[in-house]
């Protein structure tokens, strides 16, 4: 980053006024200044972010100061408004771009500063990637059980299946995204051509409990009582209204409430068609089958407490099977997917009690970015410090010693 | 107050306007579609008061509320159990798998369900009961402080000691020095929750009972907890050969196949598969003994059963005379007879079961045995 001298413009008509602007501009976005600000307001998002953790979850607290462009952390009744950490972070890019590789004196005393920044600018764009396109869930297996797909930790969706022959079936997924921004008075259309209705979803509600009732907000004998979000986001169940209407804008002709703890989904025939609708957690499909063979886990002598615990699975793929073991430190990666092995249950379990094995499941395309990074920023600091900085002091103190030798 | 626009979402966002524009109302197309070949057996068709009570209508390892050895679905999951001496079962209600009154003590009763996940947080469930008994909510560390004791499920449960005045879910009466006791037990993918409330001089007399309860409750052949987000069993991955005069009934929920042989036309033999390992082979012989009204097999005589190679695994047979409680309802009827068949394969369980009069099953033990030996992939 450079916070040189402007050279002096002379300000003598429109254009030169227009230029003036805008090397102070960018002399702004690539000072040391906003740097050290946008630094200090992301230590203070940090701090409340985490003071917030203990009235709200994890994803909550996320979503309100690190996904956001504004927010307002309330302490008592005083409101301190900040940005949030997407406009901070988006500003520190800028920042590091102009300050410290564009405007940066680019000078052989340079290069391990530049090749740092440059390893900091891989870092923040892979935590872009990530955030932007990874996918994060979780599979839980028993031994002997198998499965390809895992599922989202906190966000819902739902699908509407139909049902064909020899136990097969088309599933329409309505997007996650849209069902879980919707607020509880919303009203929200779906449409697929290949189905013969379209999907009409309201009174969304992030987390409900049932009760019967009766009136007309009642469906069926029952309706759904908003809850406050739990403090860990996963255990909320959300519910809906869900109706299945005429095409192109008709009437609602059949409509359920759907909720998470549902264990069965709603069954609508029509034309001799069979559909299933199910609301449930987000679900993504591996390109490849894991089945758990066999779970391990050693407990601390003498206490319950598990010292390590890992698991052998069978990757499937095209046929072909291929053994694989799991620890805390080995995941196992293919095709772009990363199985951790996350924990186990159920906890306290007595001696000879089945278990099972849960992985973190992700699918992040700049998963190692961050190692990358950390070699670049690495190797930038190895040839400042070292081979510049270091390695210059070595001669620069051989060469005062000698002259002071000469001289005497 | 949160104001959150990311770009994609303002991408997605702009999508959705642009869309609705073209359509000329706020319709959003569906493109996320899916073929899968596999998708399990179809779901029953079912009530809205069925989904919220978690029951599973027309499962055949269903609800047997009437014998001493019970079943039910919750969540899509089949339990059994043995139901205490001096207690009844009651019907379904809303949002329990299972009920129980105490004959000899009015008030007193005894509710069995479970829930996805973790069913809302334990915190949120036991200040859901203290409601029930009057109660003020409590707070984080006072239920992490909770002890363990007894089994639910197989599972070390969390134990719940309330007293207070037991208005329940509202609508019912309320009983003034009344007592709660309730096991919360983990699962792979749920929750279970047991809990039994009356009079509190009641509710201390079938506390022994009630811990014998929960031990007994195990998954059935509907079973593996961790079930929820697997598919259902699959259409059959395997073929057979039917014995000379067994006919093939009509489809049935979580069953692959249901066969009524022409010289048994009271008995039935269903075809199942499970994911997983179901509780293992001996755990399900035990259970349908347990149907028979026989005890559960001992070591020696486990080992004694006989077996076969069967698509490439062992399946162990199992025949068992008795008095039938287990699935069809009501006592149970003596003079029946349980061939089963119990085959592990990497990833399910192959079940085969018939039952029926012992008069007609004992003429079709060499059909079974030809009939389970006939599949082949």
């Amino acid at each position: 980053m450079s916070d040189g001298p402007l050279p002096a413009a002379p300000a003598t008509s429109a254009a030169g006024t227009l230029s003036l602007v805008a090397r102070r501009v960018v002399a702004a976005l690539g000072s040391y200044a906003l740097a050290i600000t946008l630094l200090l307001v992301l230590l203070v998002l940090t701090f409340f972010g985490t003071l917030e953790q203990a009235h709200m979850s994890l994803l909550d607290v996320q979503v309100k100061y690190f996904e956001s462009w504004f927010v307002i952390h309330d302490i008592g009744f005083l409101s301190i408004p900040l940005p949030g950490a997407t406009p901070v972070l988006t500003l520190l890019a800028v920042n590091l771009v102009v300050g410290g590789v564009v405007r940066m004196r680019k000078r052989y005393e340079t290069a391990g500063i530049l090749v740092a920044h440059l390893g900091i600018l891989l870092l923040l764009a892979g935590s872009y990637v990530e955030w932007l396109l990874s996918d994060k869930g979780q599979m839980t297996l028993m031994e002997g059980q198998s499965s390809d797909e895992f599922a989202s930790y906190h966000d819902w969706e739902i699908v509407v299946r139909e049902r064909k022959d020899g136990g097969a079936a088309t599933e329409f997924v309505l997007p996650a995204r849209r069902l879980m921004d919707l607020e509880p008075e919303d009203t929200a259309r779906f449409a697929s051509a290949r189905l013969p209705f379209d999907v009409v979803v309201s009174r969304w509600h992030r987390n409900v409990e049932p009760s019967r009732a009766g009136g007309a907000d009642a469906v069926d004998g029952w309706r759904f009582d908003p809850r406050k979000p739990e403090k860990e986001a996963e255990r909320n169940l959300p519910g809906a209204l869900v109706g299945l209407a005429g095409k192109g804008g008709g009437s609602v002709r059949a409509r359920t409430l759907l909720w998470g703890a549902h264990g069965l989904p709603w069954v609508h025939e029509e034309d001799g068609r069979r559909f299933e609708v199910e609301l449930r957690k987000v679900r993504w499909t591996l390109p490849f089958r894991v089945t758990l063979d066999r779970f391990v886990k050693e407990d601390h002598p003498g206490i319950g407490m598990a010292r390590r615990f890992s698991s052998y699975v069978t990757r499937t793929e095209d046929g072909v099977d291929a053994a694989s073991h799991i620890t805390m430190n080995a995941p196992l990666r293919h095709h772009g997917y990363t199985l951790y092995q996350s924990g186990w249950g159920p906890e306290g379990a007595a001696p000879g009690t089945p278990l099972f094995s849960t992985f973190s499941v992700v699918r992040n395309p700049s998963d190692q970015v961050p190692k990358y990074a950390c070699y670049v920023i690495a190797l930038g600091l190895f040839v400042h410090f070292v081979v510049f900085k270091f390695v210059r002091y070595i001669a620069r103190e051989s060469r005062r010693r000698a002259a002071a030798g000469s001289a005497a | 107050m949160t104001v959150r626009f990311p770009l994609f979402r303002a991408g997605a966002f702009a999508l959705l306007l642009t869309t609705a524009g073209c359509g000329g109302s706020e319709v959003t197309e569906i493109e996320d579609v899916r073929e899968r070949g596999h998708a399990g057996v179809p779901a029953p068709r079912s009530t809205l008061d069925q989904r919220m009570r978690g029951e599973m209508p027309g499962d055949p390892h269903g609800a047997d509320p009437h014998g001493a050895m019970g079943g039910a679905a919750s969540s899509g999951v089949a339990y059994t159990w043995s139901t205490p001496a001096g207690w009844e079962p009651l019907p379904a209600a809303p949002m329990r798998a299972a009920g129980w009154k105490v004959t000899a003590a009015p008030g007193t009763e005894c509710t069995f369900s479970t829930l996805p996940a973790s069913g809302g947080g334990f915190v949120a469930n036991v200040n859901r009961w203290r409601k029930q008994m009057s109660l003020e909510p409590t707070d984080e560390a006072a239920v992490a402080a909770l002890p363990t004791k007894g089994t639910l499920l197989g599972r070390p449960a969390r134990w719940v000691e309330l007293t207070g005045t037991y208005v329940g879910m509202g609508g019912g009466a309320t009983v003034e020095g009344a007592k709660l006791v309730g096991l919360v037990a983990e699962l792979p993918q749920a929750t279970a929750f047991l809990k039994l409330t009356g009079p509190a001089a009641s509710v201390d007399a079938e506390v022994t009972r009630f811990l014998e309860l929960a031990a007994s409750i195990a998954p059935g052949s509907g079973a593996a907890a961790a079930t929820r987000a697997e598919p259902p069993a699959p259409a059959a991955p395997f073929q057979w050969t039917a014995p000379a005069g067994w006919t093939q009934g009509p489809a049935r929920s979580m069953r692959v196949a249901t066969f009524v042989p022409t010289g048994a036309p009271s008995s039935e033999v269903a075809v199942s598969i499970l994911k997983g390992t179901a509780g293992g082979v001996r755990a399900n012989l035990d259970r349908w003994r347990g149907q028979m009204g026989a005890a559960p097999l001992t070591d020696a005589e486990f080992e004694a059963l006989p077996r076969a190679k069967v698509l490439g695994g062992t399946a162990v047979f199992l025949a068992v005379e008795g008095a039938y409680a287990g699935m069809s309802g009501g006592a149970g009827a003596a003079g029946s007879m349980l061939l089963g068949m119990a085959l592990p394969r990497p990833g399910d369980m192959v079940f085969v079961k018939m039952t029926g009069p012992a008069a007609e099953v004992r003429g079709e033990q060499d059909r079974f045995r030809a009939f389970c030996e006939s599949f082949r992939e």
